[in-house]
C-alpha cells in the first residue's frame, strides 16, 4: 500500500512534465500530499512552473478514483514502485541527479541490487563482431569480478551485456527508455523475463509509455548515475553511447572506453572519446579497470588444450587472422573430411570458431 | 446406324475407358455432343467435317449424335476427334461394322484430314493395358512415347486416310516397334558439369551427400557466387532413373505437355526451377483441370527454388506435405487427384537482404534485417532441409586450381554405390534413401558411438546448434559413411556432418 505523498507522486508522475519541474514543483509545497490537496487554490504557483495547459489537463483527473486506478494498473501488472520521499530510494540517485532525479522508480525484480556496485556496460545498438567480441569479454570479466552489470536492455551491445552477464549467473539491472510493461526491442523478450527474475529491471516512465526517441537519453543518466563506472564497448560516432559518456563524465563518474580498428566506422566513436577525453581510460583488459577500484588484479587463466600437430599447424596458421576454408584446405593437405573433423574438434574445444562465409578464426578470450 | 468406339481419357494420371457411341438419323441435320463435353471437344464438329470431307469421304447430311459414356463425368480436350470420324464413317457405312471394335483409338484431328500429336498417350496406353487392351491406333508423333511399352500392337497412324484404309483392309499400317529403356548414359547431353565449378569444395561435397541420401539441400551465399550453377550441375550427378522411374515421370510430363516427342520418354531426372512469383496452384498443381505442378514435374528429379526466401511464405509452407508424403492430393469441387512428387529440394539463398553478409564485401543490413530475412523461411519448413552449407564469395572460390576438380562422372559413381548401399539396408523398409528414414529406423540404422555421442553433445552446448538438429545430423552422417562404404558411422562423419548446419548455428547476427 502507498501512503498519500506516495500516491501524490505517482499521480504527478503519469503526466509528461520534465523531472525538472515536477521536482520543482513538489518543492513549492511542504509534502508532495499538500500539492494536490491544494491543487485548485495553488493554481498561480503550479501554472507558473508548468503553464496552463498542463494545469488544466492535471486538474481534470486530480482525484481520488484516478489514483485509485493508476496504482490498481500497477499492481495488476505486478510492479513495484519506489519514489523519492521512501527509505528505498537509491541515494546516489538524489546526490548525482540532484533536481534532475527520478520522482518515481517503476520496477520488476530485486530492489536491493540498487545497492551493489554498479558497473555500466553501454555501445552502440549496431555491432561488429569485435564489439560483441569485446562486450562479452569485459562483461564476462567485470561480472565474475563482482560486479552488478548495469544497462539498457537496446540491441547490440546493451543486449549482448545482459546475456552474457545472466550466462555467468551475474546480477544485471536493465534501465528501461520505456515504460516498463513495455519490451523493447521485442526480440528481447525472453532477455526481459529472464532478468525480471534474476534481476532488476526499471523504468522512471509510467505504465504504457511508448520507446520514444527522446526517452533514451533521458534513462542514460539514470543508468551511469547508478554505476560506479561506465564501459563504452564499441561506438559510432552517431551512436548515444557518446550521450552517456559525456554524462558520465559530468557526473563525475569513471569513464572507461575500449579502443578499435581505426579503420571500422563503428569504432569511431571509441576512438574518438579516447582521443578528446582526458578524463577517459582506455582499456586493453579488466585489468585496467579493476586497478580503479583497487580490486586484486586476477592472474589470466590460460586453459592448456593438448593440440595434435595438425591442429597445432592450423592454430598457428589462424594466429594470422581469420582463414577461409579453401585456404586451410589447400595448406594442409588434408582431405576435405578429415580437415572437417579436425576444426570441429578444435571448435567444440573452443580454441576456433566458425564465421559466416565458410572462415574460420582463433576464438577471443 | 449407331457404332461404338472403344477410346481412353485421362483423370490425373490414371486413365478411364470412354465408349464413344455414334447415331446418325434421318432428321434435320446436326451434330450434338453429349456426356459433359467441354468447348474443344464441342468444337470437333467442324474439325470432322472437314477432316472427313478433305480425306475423301462423305460426311452424311443427317442428325449426327455423339455420346461419351460414362456420361457423367466431365471430359476434356481433343483426343476423341479420330474416334469420333471413325464412328461417323462407321455409322455411315463406309467402314465395315466390326473391326475397328478391337482398337482403342486416340487423336486430334486436322482440318485437312492429318493427325495431330496429343498429351498424355503413355498413361493413356499404360490404362488400357492395365484394362486388357491390346491394340491401339494413335497418333504417329506420339510413337516414341507409345513404344516403351511391351506386349502390345501399337498403329501409328498419320492421317485420317491410313486409318480408315487400315479399317477397310486396303492399306497395313506398320505394328510400332518397341523400344528397349536404356537409362540415358551419355554425358554430353548435360551442358553443365562439376568440374566446370572451381572451389566451392564444401558446397560440392554438400550436393554429392544430398544426391546420395535423397537429403534436401540449402545453399547460402552473397550474390554471384556460382549458387545456380552449382544447382544446375545437380542432375548430372544424381543417380540415373530405373524404367519404373522414367515411366511415372513421363507420365507427367506427358499429361502436362512438355514431353519431348522425338525421345518419347524422360530419360534424365527432371530439374525445375520455378520462378519465385509462381504461385500455389502452379507449384502444387491445380487450377481447373488440376494439372501437375511444378513439384510434380520435379518428382523423381530436383525442384531448385532459387532465391528461396523471396518465395511468398504461404507458398512455401504449401511444400511441407508433399516433402513429408512425397505425394501431393490435390481437391477442386469437380474432382480430386493425386500426383506423385518425390522431389529432392534444391534451394538458394542470400544470407541477409544485401547479400554480403560474411563475404569480402561490406554488408549494410542492421542485425534485426538479417534475422528477419533469415527468419522468413519457417521452422518445420527448414526441418525438412537436411543439408544447410554456406557458398562462398568468388575470390575464394579462384584459390584453388581447376586441375583436380573431379568430373560429375566421377561423383556420379559415388552416389550410385551410396545408393546401392541404402537400398541394401533399407530392404523391406519401403523407403530407398537415409533421409526418408523415420524415428524408428533411425535408432537402428544410426548407431553411433561414444566418443561420437559426446561430440555431438559438446557441439549442442557449444556451438549453440537448436534441438531439432540431432536427426538432421544423424541421417546426414549414416550417407557420408555411405559414401565412404563404411558400415559404421565414425567420428569423423559426425563431425562433418555437423558442419552443414549453417542455420542452424546462431551467428547469423
Amino acid at each position: 500500500m502507498y501512503n498519500n505523498d506516495e500516491r501524490a507522486l505517482i499521480w504527478l508522475n503519469s503526466f509528461n512534465i520534465s523531472t525538472i519541474k515536477k521536482n520543482y514543483l513538489i518543492n513549492n509545497f511542504i509534502s508532495p500530499y499538500e500539492m494536490i490537496e491544494d491543487f485548485e487554490d495553488c493554481k498561480d504557483i503550479i501554472c507558473n512552473v508548468i503553464g496552463e495547459r498542463n494545469y488544466s489537463i492535471m486538474k481534470n483527473v486530480c482525484n481520488t478514483e484516478y489514483i485509485d486506478k493508476l496504482i490498481s494498473d500497477i499492481d495488476a501488472k505486478n510492479v513495484s514502485v519506489i519514489t523519492n520521499c521512501s527509505d528505498d530510494y537509491p541515494v546516489l540517485l538524489s546526490d548525482v541527479l540532484d533536481d534532475d532525479a527520478p520522482i518515481v522508480l517503476y520496477y520488476l525484480g530485486d530492489i536491493s541490487l540498487i545497492k551493489t556496485q554498479c558497473f555500466a556496460v553501454v555501445g552502440a545498438r549496431r555491432i561488429t563482431r569485435y564489439g560483441r567480441d569485446v562486450t562479452e569479454k569485459f562483461t564476462r570479466d567485470l561480472t565474475t569480478s563482482g560486479f552488478t552489470i548495469i544497462s539498457g536492455m537496446a540491441r547490440g551491445v546493451d543486449s549482448v551485456a545482459h546475456t552474457e552477464c545472466l550466462n555467468f549467473e551475474g546480477k544485471t539491472i536493465a534501465v528501461l527508455g520505456s515504460g516498463i510493461d513495455v519490451v523493447y526491442p521485442k526480440e528481447n523478450r525472453d532477455l526481459y523475463c529472464r532478468i525480471a527474475t534474476t534481476g532488476l529491471i526499471i523504468s522512471e516512465f509510467p505504465l504504457g509509455t511508448e520507446p520514444l526517441p527522446y526517452n533514451f537519453p533521458q534513462r542514460n543518466r539514470i543508468i551511469t548515475a547508478l554505476s560506479c563506472g561506465v564501459l563504452v564497448t564499441e561506438a559510432g560516432m552517431k551512436s548515444g553511447s557518446r550521450i552517456s559518456a559525456n554524462l558520465a563524465i559530468d557526473q563525475g563518474k569513471e569513464l572507461f572506453v575500449v579502443p578499435g580498428s581505426i579503420f571500422s566506422e563503428q569504432c569511431k566513436g571509441c576512438n574518438h572519446l579516447i582521443k578528446s577525453n582526458d578524463n577517459c581510460v582506455m582499456v586493453t583488459g579488466i585489468n585496467d579497470i579493476l586497478e580503479k577500484y583497487d580490486i586484486k588484479k586476477r592472474q589470466e587463466i590460460v586453459h592448456a588444450i593438448q593440440l595434435d600437430f595438425v591442429e597445432q599447424a592450423i592454430v598457428l596458421e589462424l594466429e594470422q587472422g581469420k582463414m577461409h576454408f579453401e585456404e586451410i584446405l589447400s595448406k594442409s593437405n588434408l582431405e576435405v573430411g578429415v580437415l572437417l573433423t579436425t576444426l570441429m574438434s578444435l571448435e567444440v574445444s573452443k580454441v576456433i570458431r566458425k564465421i559466416p562465409g565458410n572462415f574460420y578464426e582463433l576464438q577471443p578470450n | 446406324m449407331l457404332s461404338k468406339i472403344n477410346s481412353f481419357a485421362l483423370s490425373g494420371v490414371k486413365g478411364y475407358k470412354v465408349d464413344i457411341e455414334l447415331d446418325i438419323n434421318s432428321a434435320m441435320p446436326s451434330y450434338d455432343v453429349v456426356g459433359l463435353p467441354d468447348a474443344a471437344i464441342k468444337e470437333s464438329r467442324e474439325r470432322v467435317r472437314s477432316a472427313i470431307k478433305n480425306s475423301g469421304y462423305d460426311y452424311p447430311i443427317k442428325k449426327i449424335t455423339v455420346n461419351l459414356a460414362p456420361a457423367d463425368t466431365k471430359k476434356e480436350g481433343a483426343v476423341f476427334d479420330l474416334a469420333i470420324a471413325i464412328g461417323i464413317l462407321s455409322a455411315s457405312e463406309q467402314i465395315p461394322v466390326g473391326k475397328y471394335k478391337d482398337f482403342i483409338i486416340l487423336g486430334e484431328l486436322s482440318l485437312d484430314g492429318s493427325i495431330r500429336h496429343i498429351n498424355g498417350i503413355l498413361p493413356t496406353i499404360i490404362a488400357g493395358v492395365e484394362n486388357g487392351y491390346t491394340n491401339y491406333i494413335i497418333p504417329a508423333a506420339n510413337s516414341n512415347e507409345a513404344s516403351y511399352i511391351d506386349g502390345i500392337n501399337v498403329y501409328p497412324a498419320s492421317s485420317l486416310h491410313d486409318v480408315v484404309e487400315f479399317l477397310r483392309g486396303n492399306k497395313l499400317i506398320g505394328i510400332l516397334a518397341s523400344h528397349e529403356y536404356t537409362s540415358d548414359v551419355n554425358e554430353s547431353r548435360y551442358t553443365v558439369d562439376f568440374s566446370e565449378v572451381k572451389g566451392q569444395t564444401l558446397a560440392k561435397r554438400a550436393l554429392e551427400i544430398g544426391a546420395a541420401g535423397g537429403h534436401n539441400t540449402i545453399m547460402i551465399g552473397p550474390p554471384g557466387s556460382g549458387k545456380t550453377m552449382l544447382a544446375k550441375c545437380m542432375p548430372t550427378i544424381m543417380p540415373s532413373m530405373t524404367f519404373e522411374e522414367a515411366i511415372e515421370v513421363t507420365k507427367i510430363h506427358s499429361i502436362s505437355g512438355v514431353l519431348d516427342s522425338s525421345v518419347g520418354i524422360v530419360t534424365t531426372r527432371p530439374f525445375r526451377t520455378p520462378h519465385h512469383t509462381a504461385t500455389i496452384p502452379s507449384l502444387t498443381g491445380g487450377g481447373s483441370n488440376c494439372k501437375p505442378g511444378e513439384i510434380s514435374l520435379a518428382h523423381n528429379g530436383v525442384l531448385f527454388l532459387d532465391e528461396m526466401p523471396e518465395y511468398s511464405r504461404k507458398t512455401l509452407e504449401t511444400l511441407r506435405q508433399p516433402l513429408e508424403d512425397g505425394i501431393v492430393s490435390i481437391s477442386r469441387a469437380r474432382q480430386t487427384l493425386e500426383y506423385p512428387c518425390n522431389f529432392m529440394l534444391v534451394a538458394s539463398m542470400n544470407p541477409c537482404p544485401c547479400g554480403n553478409f560474411g563475404s569480402s564485401n561490406p554488408c549494410k543490413c542492421s542485425p534485426s534485417e538479417i534475422h528477419k530475412y533469415i527468419n522468413k523461411l519457417s521452422g518445420p519448413l527448414l526441418d525438412r532441409i537436411d543439408l544447410q552449407v554456406e557458398v562462398d564469395s568468388i575470390a575464394y572460390s579462384d584459390l584453388r586450381s581447376n586441375a583436380n576438380a573431379e568430373t560429375s562422372i566421377d561423383i556420379k559413381k559415388r552416389v550410385e554405390i551410396a545408393r546401392q548401399i541404402q537400398r541394401e539396408r533399407l530392404k523391406g523398409t519401403g523407403i530407398f534413401t537415409n533421409s526418408q528414414m523415420n524415428n524408428r529406423q533411425l535408432k537402428e540404422f544410426c548407431v553411433i558411438d561414444k566418443k561420437s555421442d559426446n561430440l555431438l553433445e559438446a557441439a549442442f552446448n557449444k556451438l549453440s546448434l537448436s534441438a531439432r538438429a540431432s536427426t538432421r545430423i544423424l541421417k546426414v552422417a549414416r550417407t557420408i559413411a555411405d559414401i565412404n562404404q563404411e558400415t559404421d558411422i565414425k567420428i569423423q562423419h559426425v563431425s562433418e556432418a555437423i558442419q552443414y548446419r549453417s542455420l542452424d548455428r546462431k551467428y547469423w547476427e
